[in-house]
């Protein structure tokens, strides 16, 4: 081998041109090297010649390509667009601004999701009115229920409330009670007494005696001296207790026997025509009180 | 000669086979520039090992790199003008752009496939050896040997090719040669 380091450009070329030639060169080592890189022509056993355009006769298939893009752009499309209608409705039910069915159809779509969420949520907690109940009398973790009324077995009334056990609101029964049965109470005090006080009156209240309740005694309040002194205790009709709290602040307890002063002396009272001589209640019946006699 | 178009197949063939052993290059281009496909099938064997070596220098799939450039000049080998050696120039034009293109792709995604070198070497060890050998040159000096060394192109062709004066191809062929030389040498000494 020759000295590389006087490797020249003109023997470069030289050492190229012989390679054509096969000629033997003074650096074999390097020509046999791109000899060989030349003129190994091998083709690979799977290789396959290419066809001229011109050569094709049969039409190439074209494979289907699924394209997911409209698709995906419809899909978007009715997303966005089902979002602003929402958001415009929930503007127009809040604002009130906007075209007039706009506005009304928001409204009403903000009324059937009201009622839509309360009733979900009624279904979802169940007994809403114990849980109501409960909530008007709280009681503590483990202490025992107080009597209500219908439990109590040491009331006198035990006939009336032993006969409802069902467990009644409280509230729609004190609204129904006359003021005169808590009016011996002191105003500012009323307030102060427990449920059960209350309760207890209410269910005395509740159903009546004809004898027992006063208010039963008296005519109803928008008739007294107006009603004919001459009108006969036969057209007297009792009525409901409906109609007697606004009987109540007028007749004081004490005031009750002195209704039996003035009976009407043609008729003989029963017990549930004994009210019939209260249609007159006159001021000097009411204010003469029995010890005069 | 517009009556070769219509030839059977088989004439064709027979054509193309005195073709090859007469090795009239210009004469099997004229006729793939014509629309012969037995003409066009003797250019990509007598092609197509060089090629596939050449396009080694810049990918490691040199053969589907190979079956693009061949689509391409398929494509449109009837606009070509020229003899066998324009022909040469031209197809390793393509070839040189179509690796350009690839190497630019592959560079954006990042994306690097090894491949084993026997599937298009064979079982050639000493040619693995001298490509490991040409693939330790700069590239440029790698390009321009194999140029003119493998697809067998004059300093002028291969100017005209890589884009550079033919004074320039000579320099940068001498300057690979020797450092060629020179990794064969440490190589021997080595062993």
């Amino acid at each position: 081998m020759s000295n590389f380091e006087d490797f020249s450009l003109e023997q470069s070329e030289e050492l190229i041109a012989k390679l054509k030639s096969g000629a033997p060169s003074e650096f074999e080592q390097l020509r046999s090297t791109l000899n060989l890189l030349a003129h190994v022509n091998e083709l690979p056993p799977t290789a396959i010649p290419p066809v001229l355009p011109s050569g094709i006769t049969q039409p190439v298939p074209v494979l289907p390509v699924k394209s997911t893009k409209p698709r995906r752009t419809i899909v978007t499309s009715v997303i966005v667009t089902g979002m602003l209608a929402s958001a415009s409705l929930a503007a127009a039910a809040v604002t009130g601004i906007g075209p007039a069915p706009i506005v009304n159809i928001g409204h009403q779509t903000a009324k059937f999701v009201k009622s839509v969420v309360g009733a979900v949520s009624n279904a979802v907690t169940g007994n809403s009115s114990v849980a109501s109940a409960e909530s008007a009398n709280p009681q503590l973790p483990g202490v025992t229920p107080a009597p209500t009324p219908t439990d109590n077995s040491s009331n006198t009334n035990n006939d009336q409330s032993n006969s409802e056990n069902t467990p009644l609101p409280i509230a729609p029964i004190q609204n129904l009670l006359p003021p005169a049965a808590t009016s011996h109470i002191p105003i500012g005090l009323q307030n102060l007494l427990p449920p059960a006080a209350t309760s207890h009156i209410s269910h005395e209240s509740e159903s009546p005696k004809p004898e027992d309740s006063p208010q039963a005694k008296f005519s109803p309040p928008s008739a007294p001296g107006t009603e004919s002194d001459d009108s006969g205790n036969e057209d007297f009709v009792p009525t409901l207790p409906t109609s007697l709290p606004s009987a109540g602040p007028t007749a004081l307890p004490g005031t009750e026997p002195s209704t039996e002063s003035a009976p009407t002396p043609s008729t003989e009272p029963t017990p549930a025509s004994t009210p019939t001589g209260s249609t007159e209640p006159s001021p000097s019946a009411t204010e003469a009180p029995s010890s005069d006699d | 000669m517009p009556e070769k178009n219509r030839f059977s197949s088989e004439q064709s063939e027979k054509h193309a086979d005195a073709l090859v052993v007469a090795l009239d290059f210009d004469q099997l281009v004229e006729e793939a520039v014509r629309g012969s496909d037995s003409a066009f099938t003797l250019l990509w064997r007598n092609f197509q090992p060089r090629m596939v070596r050449y396009l080694a220098m810049f990918t490691n799939e040199p053969e589907d790199l190979c079956s693009e450039v061949w689509i391409k000049i398929a494509t449109s080998i009837k606009s070509f003008q020229g003899d066998s050696n324009a022909f040469k120039g031209w197809i390793y034009t393509i070839a040189r752009n179509a690796a350009t293109d690839l190497a630019r792709k592959k560079q954006r995604s990042g994306i690097s496939v090894e491949l084993n070198e026997s599937d298009w070497i064979g079982e050639n060890s000493t040619m693995v050896e001298v490509m490991d050998l040409v693939k330790r040159l700069p590239q440029e000096y790698a390009e321009i040997i194999m140029l003119r060394v493998v697809a067998d192109l004059d300093a002028s062709e291969v100017a005209e090719i890589v884009g550079k004066t033919q004074g320039n191809v000579r320099v940068l062929t001498h300057r690979g040669l020797k450092q060629l030389n020179e990794m064969l040498v440490k190589g021997g000494e080595g062993r």
